[in-house]
C-alpha cells in the first residue's frame, strides 16, 4: 500500500474516532437534555424554581467529543513523524485502533448521559446531591480517560 | 470561614411557647430543628391557603397589564383580602377553563356550518315535517353521484377537494348517499354569536386578571407572610414537651452565645448550650468570607452546594481556579472586553444593586481579557496589531502545533498545582501524624502524573529516570504513611490499597485538566470560522454588509453561549469534581438558615 494512502487511513482513524465519541456525546447529551427539559416542566408545573444547574449534568456527556479531539490531534501529530515501514507495520493501530478506541468513548459518553438524566431528575425533585450526581458522572467518563490514556501510551509504542 | 456552630436547647413554659418563638424570630439567631412533625387544624388551613396563592401568583404572572391598563397599585385598593383574592383568582382559571371549553365548541360547530352557508334550519325542519326528505352530503368532485331519480342535487360550495351538496327528494331515498355531519340545533349566524358570546366572557376574565395582577407585589407579601406563618406553626406545634415545659433544639454561631444568653436571662427561658458532636450531620454551615471573596459566593448560590460543617472551606482556592478556567475557556480577548464593559454598564445603571454579581463579573472578565491578550486571540481574528506573548506565537516557536503543546503543557502545571494545593492542605490538617506524609507523597505523585502527561500529550521531554524518581518516592510514601502501623502487614495494606484504587485516578484527574486546551481551542475555531463566513459574504458586494454583519453577530452570539456553556460544564467540574476529590470534600453541608421573619414591613405595606 502507498505511503500516502496509509496516511491518509491514518488520518481517518484519527477523525473516525473523534467523530464515534461524538456520536455517542450527541446520544448522551439528548437522553439528558430529554430528562432535563421534563424536569424542568414538572418543576414549571409545581411552581417551584426550574434548577439551572440540570445544564451542568446536559453538558457533562461533551467531554468524549474532547478526548476524541486529543486522540485526532495526536495521531496526526504521530503519523507525520513515521516512516513508511513503521507506517507499513502499524497502519491498522490507527485505520482500525483508534475507531474502535472511538467507539469505547462515545459509548462512555451515552451511558454517562443516561445517568445524567437520572441526575436531573433527582436533582430538579430534591435539590440536592449535586455533587454526589457530578462524582458518578465522573466515574463514568474516567471510562473514556482511560481508553485515551491508554491509547496515548500504546501510541508512544509506535516508532 | 465556616464559622463554628454551638448546639442549644431551649426550654420554656408549655404557655409561653409562641411568645418565645416570637423573641427568637426577633433575634434571628438560632437554626432550629422542629422536634415533631407538626399537624393541626391551624396548620392545615394555612397550607391551603398557601397553595391557593402559589395558584394564584402562578396565574397572576401570566398576566401582567398592558400598557395602557397599568397603575401604580398603591393607588388602587384591592377590595378583597388575600383570602378571597386567592378564592377569586381561583373561580377565574375555572371560568377561564369553561368559556375556552365552550369557545372550542363553537368553533367545532361554526367549521361544520361554514360549508352550508348561512341557512335558516328551521326552514329544513320544516321541509322534513312536510314529508320532504333532506340530506346533506359532501363527496370528493370525483365521486360526486348523479341525483337520484325524482331528487334535486344542489351544489351549495366546493372546497379544494370536496363538494358540498344537498340532496331534496319528495320521497325516501334508497341510493346511498355520503352523508355529512351538519348540527341542525343553530344556524351559522347563532352559532358565531355564541362563540362571539363565550369570547367575551374569555376576554373579561382575562381583563379581570390583569387588573388583580397589578396587585402581584401584595400578593407576593401575603404569600411569604403565610409561609411564615406556617413556618411558625410547624415550629411551634413541633415543639418538645415534657409536663409544663416545652422545648426546643437548634444550632447557633458560637460568636452569638452571649447575645442569646443574654437574651434568656431576659426573657426568662432556659438554655443549654453545647458543642455539636464530631459525627452529627444536623449542624448546618455558616460560611464567612472576607470582603474580597464575597465575589464567590453568587457561584456557590448558582451551584448550589456547601461545604459540610466538618469539611473546609475552599472558597478561596474555588475562586482563584475558577477565575482562571472561565479565563482559559472563554479565552478570547475581545468576548472578555465586552463582558468587562457590561459589567461596567450595569454597575453604574443599577447604582448599588448587585454590586456583588457585577464585580464577579468584572474580576471574571479580567481573566479573559488576560488570558485572551496573552494568545492573541481577539473576536478569533488573524491580526498583527495585538500579537500573543512569543511562547504562544506559532512564529516565534515553530508552528501553531507547538504552541498547542505549550497550552497542553499549561493545562498540566495548572492541574498538577490545583491538585498539589489539595494535598498540602490536607498534609497540614494532620501535621501531628505521620499521615501527613502520604498527602506529601500523593503531592508528589501528582508531580510525576504532570511530566508524564507531559511527554505523552503536550510534547515534553522529561527524562524518564525523572518521571521514575518521582512516582516511586511519591509511591513510596503513599505505601508507608496512608495506615502507619507498627504491623508491617497492616502499614503497607492499606498504602497499597491507596494506590491500587488512587493511582491511575491521580493520572486520569491530571490529564482531565486538557479540556481547558480543547474548549479554550474550540472557541477561537467557531470564532474563526463565522469571521470568515462573513469575510467571504462581504466579497460579494457592497450590499452584502448587512448580511455578513448578522452572521458575525449570531456567530459570535452562539460562541459566547457555548463557552458559558462550557464554564458551567467543565469550569465548576474541574473545582467539584478533581480538586474536591483530592481534597476528600463531599459538600454534604445544607446553609444555616436562622428562624426569622422573611417578610420585609415595606413589602407588606
Amino acid at each position: 500500500m502507498e505511503t500516502d494512502v496509509i496516511v491518509a487511513l491514518g488520518q481517518m482513524g484519527g477523525v473516525t474516532a473523534m467523530a464515534l465519541a461524538a456520536v455517542g456525546s450527541a446520544l448522551g447529551s439528548g437522553a439528558a437534555g430529554a430528562a432535563a427539559v421534563g424536569a424542568w416542566k414538572r418543576c414549571f408545573v409545581q411552581n417551584k424554581q426550574a434548577p439551572f444547574q440540570l445544564a451542568v449534568f446536559v453538558g457533562a456527556p461533551l467531554s468524549q467529543t474532547i478526548y476524541g479531539l486529543i486522540l485526532m490531534l495526536l495521531i496526526s501529530t504521530k503519523l507525520e513523524g513515521l516512516s513508511p515501514d513503521v507506517l507499513a507495520k502499524f497502519w491498522p493501530f490507527f485505520a482500525i485502533g483508534a475507531p474502535i478506541a472511538g467507539i469505547a468513548m462515545g459509548v462512555s459518553a451515552w451511558m454517562q448521559g443516561r445517568a445524567a438524566a437520572g441526575a436531573c431528575d433527582s436533582f430538579a425533585e430534591t435539590g440536592k446531591g449535586f455533587t454526589n450526581n457530578l462524582l458518578v458522572l465522573g466515574v463514568i467518563e474516567t471510562v473514556a480517560l482511560f481508553v485515551m490514556v491508554f491509547v496515548i501510551i500504546a501510541l508512544g509504542g509506535v516508532k | 470561614m465556616i464559622e463554628a456552630m454551638k448546639k442549644v436547647d431551649v426550654v420554656c413554659l408549655s404557655g409561653d411557647r409562641a411568645k418565645v418563638l416570637e423573641q427568637l424570630r426577633d433575634l434571628e439567631i438560632i437554626h432550629l430543628q422542629p422536634m415533631t412533625p407538626a399537624e393541626s387544624v391551624e396548620l392545615s388551613e394555612l397550607r391551603k391557603r398557601a397553595d391557593r396563592l402559589q395558584e394564584c401568583i402562578r396565574v397572576l404572572e401570566h398576566h401582567k397589564p398592558k400598557d395602557d391598563e397599568k397603575h401604580n397599585y398603591s393607588e388602587q385598593t384591592l377590595e378583597l383580602n388575600p383570602r378571597e383574592m386567592g378564592n377569586r383568582v381561583h373561580q377565574l382559571v375555572l371560568n377561564h377553563e369553561s368559556c375556552l371549553v365552550e369557545r372550542e365548541r363553537w368553533r367545532r360547530v361554526e367549521d361544520l356550518l361554514k360549508p352550508w352557508g348561512a341557512f335558516d334550519p328551521a326552514l329544513v325542519e320544516e321541509l322534513r315535517a312536510k314529508g320532504m326528505t333532506v340530506t346533506f352530503c359532501v363527496a370528493p368532485e370525483s365521486r360526486l353521484p348523479a341525483a337520484p331519480e325524482g331528487a334535486i342535487l344542489q351544489i351549495i360550495s366546493t372546497d379544494e377537494d370536496q363538494i358540498y351538496f344537498i340532496v331534496i327528494s319528495e320521497q325516501q331515498l334508497t341510493d346511498e348517499l355520503p352523508t355529512a355531519q351538519v348540527p341542525m340545533d343553530n344556524s351559522l349566524d347563532e352559532v358565531k354569536a355564541k362563540e362571539a358570546a363565550a369570547q367575551n366572557r374569555l376576554d373579561a376574565v382575562h381583563r379581570e386578571l390583569r387588573r388583580l395582577a397589578d396587585f402581584l407585589p401584595k400578593v407576593y407579601a401575603d404569600y411569604h407572610t403565610c409561609l411564615d406563618q406556617i413556618e411558625f406553626l410547624e415550629t411551634r406545634d413541633g415543639m418538645g414537651e415534657s409536663g409544663e415545659l416545652a422545648y426546643m433544639g437548634g444550632y447557633i454561631p458560637a460568636r452569638r452565645t452571649d447575645e442569646l444568653n443574654q437574651a434568656a436571662t431576659t426573657q426568662g427561658w432556659g438554655i443549654m448550650l453545647s458543642d455539636p458532636e464530631p459525627d452529627d450531620p444536623q449542624v448546618p454551615t455558616l460560611v464567612t468570607v472576607p470582603k474580597w471573596l464575597k465575589i464567590s459566593e453568587p457561584i456557590f448560590d448558582f451551584v448550589g452546594i456547601r461545604p459540610g460543617y466538618d469539611e473546609l472551606d475552599i472558597s478561596a482556592w474555588f475562586l482563584i481556579f475558577f477565575c482562571i478556567f472561565f479565563g482559559m475557556i472563554i479565552g478570547d480577548a475581545g468576548y472578555g472586553s465586552m463582558f468587562f464593559i457590561g459589567a461596567l454598564a450595569a454597575k453604574l445603571k443599577l447604582k448599588g444593586k448587585f454590586t456583588v454579581q457585577t464585580n464577579l463579573l468584572l474580576v471574571l472578565s479580567s481573566c479573559t481579557i488576560l488570558w485572551g491578550g496573552l494568545t492573541g486571540n481577539w473576536f478569533g481574528l488573524d491580526q498583527d496589531l495585538l500579537k500573543p506573548i512569543p511562547w504562544f506565537d506559532p512564529d516565534k516557536v515553530g508552528g501553531s502545533e507547538v504552541v498547542n503543546h505549550h497550552v497542553e503543557s499549561l493545562c498540566f502545571l495548572l492541574a498538577a498545582i490545583h491538585l498539589s494545593i489539595a494535598h498540602v492542605w490536607k498534609a497540614i490538617l494532620v501535621i501531628n501524624s505521620l499521615r501527613c506524609l502520604a498527602q506529601v507523597g500523593w503531592m508528589i505523585v501528582v508531580w510525576g502524573n504532570f511530566l508524564l502527561a507531559s511527554n505523552l500529550v503536550a510534547g515534553g521531554s522529561y527524562p524518564q529516570p525523572l518521571i521514575l524518581w518521582t512516582y516511586g518516592i511519591g509511591a513510596a510514601l503513599v505505601l508507608l504513611f496512608t495506615t502507619p502501623n507498627i504491623n508491617p502487614l497492616k502499614c503497607l495494606g492499606g498504602g497499597a490499597g491507596a494506590i491500587a484504587g488512587g493511582g491511575i485516578n491521580s493520572f486520569v484527574d491530571v490529564v482531565s485538566y486538557i479540556r481547558l486546551f480543547a474548549v479554550g481551542m474550540s472557541s477561537y475555531y467557531v470564532a474563526k470560522s463565522f469571521n470568515d463566513m462573513a469575510g467571504d459574504v462581504m466579497n460579494m458586494g457592497a450590499l452584502a454588509i448587512i448580511p455578513a454583519v448578522l452572521i458575525l453577530i449570531f456567530g459570535h452570539a452562539l460562541n459566547i453561549a457555548l463557552c458559558m456553556l462550557g464554564v458551567l460544564v467543565h469550569g465548576i467540574r474541574l473545582n467539584t469534581l478533581e480538586f474536591s476529590g483530592h481534597m476528600g470534600l463531599e459538600w454534604k453541608g445544607f446553609a444555616f438558615r436562622p428562624f426569622a421573619r422573611r417578610v420585609k414591613e415595606e413589602l407588606v405595606r
